[in-house]
């Protein structure tokens, strides 16, 4: 089988980090030509050292570029004060670098990630290059803004973002979207052939109990073991301490879905629009699902609304096997 | 003395047309490269008539255009909002696709009155362009002249922010502050694109605003326009033709330009703002921000002039005057020479 190329799109963070250890181990299945950081979960510079942590931990051979340090338009005039996510001097917040894994000794390439998508994608085939967002499509935004001529090279992209029936910053918007609107919308608007979002409401049809981390750390090979405290920082946050909940792995989703199409569930088309009227409603993704109104849009992306748990965990697990004989 | 290195990036557009020759023309540039946009047409149109006016000035040998933004940033995201959507009395939504405008009355054509170019763009978008050729450059060394809405250069700060400290200076023609063009509050080049200005305001480079304070003091009439169509060489003709052109689109809007049979030829006078800073007058060093609210202001230049203990720092030069007599005197004297060397 012709493995898949892939371009990795960060904000890691901590489901990044499962995501990226999944695409690195299944290297039958993935060819991945670069990974992009950007701002996100936390800020570039954290984003991009965590996901030097991680590429390095599994071995290193993945190149990694920084992105866009800001949101297109999202946060200018002090609008969302709480971006970039930044330490405070001398006060370090709780989950902010991946403290499970070593430091970085490596480097991001020298060239920026937006120009080197441009040249990636003009270089390649036609329908050739698979892209998986899973933070703010601010890169992806200011690629089709640059070179629209890069979207024919793309076969499909797979995002880590928005919601139908939820939302986890304000009511209507999830994290990703919410940051940076205006790329999200460009991104609908780019023409993208087939575009497939893994919302808030698939990820929560796959949320990970603490047995299900203990099978992860039973498998036993360092790996697993990191992916397994990873996957356990929401038990010790300071925020959910004592409180029934459970860990929402989103981005490996991305990854498990083209390694087995079927753990996605109710995968509808439908219109996305992301509302970016800058109101309570900043960042939503307005999916127009059954599209039966009169001069509604066609659908420009697919949605799915579910996903199976079991299987999930199961994907996950085989994955994380794997690190023995990958040699990681 | 050492030619300064200039980045032209225009939506052209007639007055653009016009500064692209001035800068070809003008010895005292050496022109790295002209990066298209979309603005008073669409950059698929842009891109062809700056191929037009490199033809015209016969530098096809010298100078590269390349392609660059066709959208604004944001504004055009709004279903409703007015860059989107028919602005009662004032234009179609952008961008201006090509075919979409009455042609007889416009300031700016779909087509420069120039045959159609033989030569092509670059095949490099202008934004990899700009991000390459500032990384490769010494600090301080290239000075852009954006004339048109200020999405590439804005896309290229925040996709590489490493070129920022390699721009000597940015002269932008765009903005107003008694005078403005496209809405009760803005000028045409930063209403098209509001955000791309403040992120360009807010990268701390060396900003002058040549606004339509300035621009629409260097009107030229159709009168004066026929002293440099005497000159006779191809640019020559090629700017009294667009004066005529202008002041036929102007008359359709602005009851003073109507007066005057004249239109202002404001991107040109950005660039003779780097050859002769003198021309412009009344420059004040302002704080100055971009409403991107999405209201009526949306796009206005803001200037800060209370008078504060504690004043707002400083971000950019605004010129609020200039010297038409210097400014005509310019481009005479410019396309007198390349006649000259022309052997003309």
């Amino acid at each position: 089988m012709e493995k898949r190329k892939i371009i990795i799109d960060v904000d890691t963070g901590h489901d990044d980090a499962i995501a990226i250890m999944m695409a690195m181990l299944c290297k039958d299945e993935f060819d991945i030509l670069g990974i992009a950081t950007v701002n996100g979960n936390v800020c570039l510079d954290y984003t991009t050292e965590n996901t030097l942590r991680v590429v390095e931990f599994m071995g290193g051979g993945v190149p990694v570029y920084r992105g866009c340090e800001y949101p297109l338009v999202a946060c200018m005039y002090g609008k969302r004060p709480t971006l970039p996510k930044k330490d405070k001097p001398g006060e370090k917040t709780h989950g902010w670098l991946l403290d499970e894994l070593p430091k970085a000794t490596i480097a991001p390439e020298s060239q920026d990630a937006v120009t080197w998508y441009v040249d990636t994608l003009m270089a390649a085939e036609d329908e050739s290059i698979t892209l998986v967002p899973v933070g703010p499509l601010t890169n992806l935004a200011h690629v089709f803004q640059i070179e629209p001529r890069t979207v024919k090279k793309i076969k499909e992209v797979i995002c880590m973002g928005g919601g139908y029936k939820y939302g986890n910053t304000n009511p209507l918007s999830e994290y990703n979207i919410w940051v940076d609107p205006e790329a999200a919308e460009i991104v609908m608007r780019a023409g993208i052939k087939k575009f497939t979002w893994v919302p808030l409401d698939a990820c929560y049809a796959s949320y990970m109990t603490k047995d299900d981390v203990q099978r992860i750390r039973d498998i036993g090979n360092r790996v697993a073991d990191a992916a397994a405290d990873i996957i356990s920082f929401i038990w010790s946050h300071p925020k959910f301490i004592g409180k029934d909940v459970n860990s929402i792995v989103f981005d490996a989703l991305c990854i498990s879905y083209m390694l087995d199409s079927s753990v996605l569930k109710t995968i509808v088309p439908a219109h996305c629009t992301v509302d970016n009227g800058g109101g309570i409603a900043d960042g939503q993704t307005m999916f127009d699902i059954f599209n039966g109104r009169i001069g509604g849009e066609a659908p420009n992306c697919y949605v799915a609304l579910d996903s199976d748990r079991e299987k999930f965990l199961d994907i996950v697990c085989e994955v994380m096997s794997k690190a023995k004989e990958a040699g990681v | 003395m050492e030619k300064r290195k200039i980045i032209m990036d225009v939506d052209t557009g007639s007055d653009d047309a016009m500064a692209l020759v001035m800068a070809m023309l003008d010895e005292r540039f050496d022109l790295l490269g002209i990066t298209a946009v979309n603005g008073n047409v669409e950059v698929k149109l842009t891109t062809m008539n700056s191929l037009r006016v490199v033809e015209c000035c016969d530098k096809q040998d010298e100078v590269k255009v390349y392609k660059g933004c066709d959208l604004p940033i944001a504004s055009t995201l709004m279903p409703w909002g007015p860059q989107a959507t028919q602005m009662p009395g004032f234009t179609n939504p952008l961008p201006h696709r090509e075919g979409t405008r009455e042609q007889s009355i416009q300031v700016h054509t779909d087509h420069l009155p120039l045959p159609v170019p033989k030569i092509k763009e670059e095949p490099e978008s202008a934004v990899v362009f700009l991000i390459k050729t500032l990384l490769a450059a010494e600090d301080g060394e290239i000075t852009l002249v954006p004339v048109g809405p200020l999405t590439n250069i804005a896309i290229a700060m925040r996709a590489d922010p490493r070129i920022i400290p390699k721009i000597k200076e940015i002269m932008i023609m765009g903005g107003g502050h008694d005078v403005n063009n496209s809405s009760p509050a803005a000028e045409f080049n930063i209403w098209v694109d509001p955000e791309a200005l403040e992120i360009v305001l807010q990268s701390g480079c060396k900003i002058t605003l040549v606004p339509l304070d300035a621009t629409h003091k260097c009107f030229m009439t159709v009168e004066e326009s026929e002293r440099i169509r005497a000159i006779g060489t191809k640019p020559a003709i090629l700017i009294a033709d667009l004066v005529k052109q202008r002041a036929t689109g102007y008359a359709q809007m602005d009851a003073e330009m109507k007066a005057l049979n004249g239109a202002p030829l404001h991107d040109a006078l950005a660039v003779c703002a780097l050859v002769i800073p003198e021309v412009l007058k009344n420059v004040v060093h302002v704080n100055c921000h971009v409403d991107i609210s999405k209201g009526i202001a949306y796009g206005q230049t803001i200037i800060d002039q209370r008078i504060r203990v504690n004043p707002t720092p400083k971000n950019c030069y605004f010129a609020f005057d200039a010297d038409k007599d210097i400014f005509v005197k310019w481009m005479i004297d410019v396309l007198e020479k390349d006649k000259a060397k022309r052997g003309l």
